[in-house]
């Protein structure tokens, strides 16, 4: 008994089989049984094929939109970093401006002069106004009451030359000053 | 892959922008599956869809009619795949590797999908193991006539002129492959 060949098999596959090879696979079991396995495996393999290919469809379709969504905070990121780069430039531009002198005491009346030190002053110079201060006979903030009363004792001297009379008078003017 | 191709929204021959809006969302899963099943490739396969959408917009005046707009698409598809793997020389690479690693991947998809019983699991996995490696012997072009055939489930006439070939053609790749699943089947 001739069993059926590639090509009546394959015609019977492909749904485009003939009257004669019908009948023969209706007669014989072994051919039956072959065709339906091979039948079998294809539909098997067809399924796989379909399933997997619209897996990784959906996969690149759901590649295709994460990235965007990446990419919208990616430049979120980029753009806060800009801003705060732009802020701390700012600053930076704002500390580094130069600025007029800070302004020097006003000497005050005959009182000597001694200069705050200076915030670029070397070490030098700092310890050289410290021993001056030290060395002072009047602390600086007493400075003025200082200069009153010298004032005071010089008129009060020149007044007991010139007489008492006039004392009174001189004192007030000292007062005034 | 895009949802959609972007198309100029006018067109002087064939469809309008909208129609061909249509006619990638109707089409692209196919397209995509044949060009997958042909090179077993993601990225390639999304490439070449957009690729075979695009020739197919910019050919759409010379689309005749006389075979349906699918069986015209995947037939660009299909030629599309054929210079990818001419160029790449997949091929090579295939015969060099033994195989995509995918193929042992579908045979376990198959044994966990389709088990309701642990027996029918393992005849089943057999058997797609079997014709894989049957599919793996033909050549690329009978390869794509089995894929059509039996994925797509084009008529051997629509095989025929999606291929550009004889009808006979056709049947002989289909005995081909045949011969080989039964070839496979003897195999211990």
């Amino acid at each position: 008994m001739n069993h059926l060949t590639d090509e009546q098999l394959a015609e019977w596959l492909a749904g485009e089989t003939s009257r004669e090879t019908q009948a023969h696979l209706n007669g014989c079991a072994q051919c039956q049984a072959e065709a339906r396995q091979l039948k079998n495996g294809i539909s098997h393999y067809t399924m796989a094929m379909r399933r997997r290919s619209a897996q990784a469809q959906q996969a690149h379709l759901d590649g295709t939109i994460a990235p965007r969504k990446a990419l919208v905070l990616h430049r979120l990121r980029w753009a806060g970093a800009g801003v705060l780069a732009l802020v701390l430039a700012a600053q930076t531009a704002w500390l580094m401006k130069p600025r007029p002198a800070p302004m020097a005491p006003r000497p005050i009346a005959s009182a000597p002069v001694n200069p705050q030190p200076a915030a670029a002053m070397s070490d030098d110079e700092l310890l050289e106004a410290v021993n001056n201060d030290l060395s002072r006979d009047v602390p600086l903030a007493l400075a003025p009451v200082s200069a009153i009363t010298t004032a005071r004792n010089q008129i009060a001297a020149a007044s007991a030359i010139a007489g008492q009379g006039s004392n009174q008078q001189i004192e007030n003017e000292g007062e005034d000053k | 892959m895009e949802d959609t191709l972007i198309v100029p929204v006018m067109s002087n021959a064939g469809w309008s922008a909208a129609e061909f809006d249509e006619i990638v969302r109707e089409h692209q899963a196919r397209i995509y599956r044949v060009l997958w099943c042909e090179l077993r490739d993601d990225e390639a396969a999304a490439t070449l869809t957009q690729d075979c959408f695009l020739k197919a917009y910019r050919a759409r005046a010379e689309f005749r009619g006389d075979a349906s707009v699918s069986t015209w698409l995947v037939r660009i598809a299909v030629n599309l795949a054929r210079d990818y793997q001419r160029n790449r020389r997949q091929g090579f690479w295939k015969r060099m590797l033994g195989g995509s690693p995918r193929e042992a991947e579908l045979a376990t998809e198959m044994a966990v999908d389709n088990t309701p019983r642990a027996d029918r699991a393992l005849l089943a996995r057999e058997q797609l193991q079997r014709t894989m490696e049957a599919v793996k012997t033909l050549s690329p072009q009978q390869q794509t006539v089995f894929h059509l055939r039996f994925i797509e489930e084009l008529s051997i006439e629509e095989i025929a002129e999606t291929m550009g070939v004889q009808i006979g053609t056709v049947k002989s790749h289909l005995s081909r492959a045949v011969h080989a699943l039964r070839q496979q089947r003897k195999q211990p």
